[in-house]
């Protein structure tokens, strides 16, 4: 079996005062794609976040590892140094060109020999002279931070529904996208909604389901997915939530 | 390092470090006098008049009496020195031609007039560098510009002055029928005081004009730039951008203004603001004036911080709060402008991630 390179151990994170998430454990194998689901508003943008280290997401209680590093108290960009990245859901508008932020972002990873082919694959040479994600489309900006992603070549990647206001085609890249980082040993903690992301992936394995920032035990990704297609997040209660 | 030429070669090397490369073509005037000049000498054959201002009134009085001093008012026997271009009717100067100015003395007041004439359908790239090898002196200068029909004509000038320097300076341009002018300033220096006027007046139908300010305030600098257009020509278009990014306790000042009395006109004002300091100061006054019932004049300007989310995103990609700040500045001092040749669109470009990074 695959070791753990993602360890997320009873956290407890806090926003402006607020718990989002309550004692959240959750494991990703490198090479494993765990998908979390949950209803909106449940905590799974800001387990990520928390994850990723983002200052405004404080972890009151627990611990996260990235393979046995304890990476708990590192700020982001630290966090993304040692091998996490992740794709976010909205990213903001930056004053910085397109190019540049993936110049910038290869020349920190050593990928600039893979700058190309990442370009041509997501289609996004058309975007290369825009400031980034200023009037993207939704898919452009799914796109553009899964280039983000594939250009940091990380450990764990972080995708926050890179699949959502995305047309088919698109979602069938993405997924044998995030398959390919898989492949080369990448773990990932996928938030998804949707069931075609998951159904075009090969490389899936645990799933867990969010409720009101509390986090489900893991079960087999695809059969939490269509359970979950079928009968919603009504049924999950008590001993299913930790 | 006392004497002219030591002085001459460290001016040199410095021109060279913002990408002015004189030897090439181009002249430096250090204090009051002009010490260095080089053309190429195929275009000396072809016309094209490269001299020191008092030697072009005497040597070419018919030239100087038609062009200079007819927009500014001025005495050439009050003018330390300066340059003259004159590119020949229908030449295109591919190179660009490279101009510096240093200060080299302390107390100097280096009183400059540059007269610069592009005949019909000709085209050429000036390139000017200001810059101080010693503090506590000023620049003074006067420039005329005329850019004859269907001619073009690009002006960068990179200010780089030390802290204890005034600079004060006006310009002024006329654009013919089909007339192309395109400038793109930037400073980058922490100069005490820099006072700055342009106007251009596009007195021809269907010419153009681009006005670019990069502009970076640091320490204690007070920079006020002020920027007017008339489009007098029917069809005529123009389009002031700025970008002010004031550090420190700093202080900029900018008016940019377009007067529109030819019919369908155009014209369009941009004009962004970074503050990155608790005491520094930036002031916009854009203003659009239509005496033309056709004209279509629009401005846009805002003044801001770094976002702080913008700054988080960075940090989660890997770059720590130095390099995102920089990467965020190097975005926001993008104007788009698209004229540059790319024998100096590196240095250019190397001037501004050096912007980007400088702290005040």
């Amino acid at each position: 079996m695959s070791q753990t390179s993602l360890s997320v151990s009873g956290i407890t994170v806090e926003v402006g005062g607020t718990i989002v998430v309550k004692k959240a454990n959750l494991d990703v194998r490198s090479g494993e794609i765990a998908i979390l689901m949950g209803p909106n508003g449940s905590g799974k943008t800001s387990l990520l976040r928390a994850i990723m280290g983002f200052p405004s997401y404080k972890i009151i209680t627990g611990n996260i590892y990235l393979d046995s590093l304890d990476v708990t108290n590192l700020p982001s960009w630290e966090r993304a140094k040692a091998g996490i990245a992740i794709a976010n859901q909205a990213p903001p508008a930056l004053s910085l060109k397109t190019k540049w932020l993936f110049q910038k972002i290869a020349e920190k990873y050593g990928t600039q020999e893979e700058l190309s082919k990442v370009v041509n694959e997501i289609i996004l040479q058309h975007l290369l002279e825009r400031p980034a994600f200023n009037g993207f489309s939704g898919g452009e900006v799914k796109r553009a931070e899964m280039a983000t992603v594939m250009l940091s070549k990380p450990k764990v990647a972080l995708l926050d529904e890179p699949d959502s206001g995305v047309d088919v085609e698109s979602t069938k890249k993405i997924a044998n996208m995030i398959d390919a980082m898989a492949k080369m040993g990448v773990a990932i903690l996928l938030v998804t909604h949707a069931g075609m992301l998951v159904r075009n992936l090969k490389m899936l394995g645990r799933g867990y389901v969010m409720i009101n920032g509390r986090i489900s035990q893991g079960g087999n990704a695809r059969d939490l997915l269509k359970y979950v297609l079928e009968e919603g997040y009504r049924n999950f209660r008590g001993s299913d939530i930790q | 390092m006392t004497n002219e030429s030591d002085k001459l070669r460290e001016a040199m090397t410095k021109a060279r470090e913002i990408g002015l490369e004189v030897e090439k073509g181009g002249a430096v005037i250090l204090n009051e006098n002009l010490l260095y000049k080089k053309l190429a000498r195929d275009l000396e054959k072809m016309g094209v008049i490269y001299s020191e201002i008092h030697e072009a009134a005497r040597e070419y009085p018919d030239l100087f009496d038609k062009y200079a001093f007819k927009m500014l008012k001025g005495d050439v026997n009050k003018i330390d020195s300066g340059i003259f271009l004159y590119i020949p009717k229908g030449l295109t100067v591919k190179e660009p031609i490279f101009n510096c100015f240093v200060l080299g003395n302390k107390k100097v007041v280096q009183k400059v007039y540059n007269l610069v004439v592009l005949e019909d359908g000709s085209r050429a790239i000036g390139v000017s560098g200001c810059f101080t090898l010693v503090n506590e002196a000023v620049h003074s200068s006067l420039e005329e510009t005329y850019v004859g029909t269907g001619a073009s004509y690009t002006r960068i000038m990179i200010h780089n002055w030390l802290p204890s320097v005034g600079v004060s300076a006006i310009s002024s341009v006329e654009v013919g029928e089909k007339g192309n002018y395109q400038d793109l300033y930037i400073n980058y220096s922490e100069a005490k005081s820099i006072s700055f006027n342009t106007m251009i007046y596009q007195k021809g139908s269907d010419s153009t004009s681009r006005a670019d300010q990069i502009v970076s305030g640091t320490g204690f600098s007070s920079l006020k730039y002020s920027t007017e257009v008339f489009l007098i020509g029917d069809r005529s278009s123009s389009q002031l951008i700025s970008r002010l990014l004031a550090r420190g306790k700093s202080s900029i000042a900018t008016k940019a203004r377009i007067v529109a009395s030819g019919k369908l006109t155009k014209g369009h004002i941009e004009c962004k603001g970074l503050t990155l300091g608790d005491g520094a100061e930036i002031s916009t006054v854009p203003e659009l004036r239509s005496l033309s019932n056709d004209a279509e004049l629009t401005h846009e300007a805002s003044i801001g911080k770094i976002k702080r989310e913008e700054l988080e995103y960075l940090e989660s990609k890997g770059f720590y709060e130095e390099e995102a700040v920089s990467l965020l500045i190097r975005g926001f001092l993008e104007t788009g402008f698209s004229d540059l040749p790319s024998t100096i669109k590196a240095s250019v470009e190397s001037v501004l991630d050096k912007l980007s990074k400088a702290k005040g």
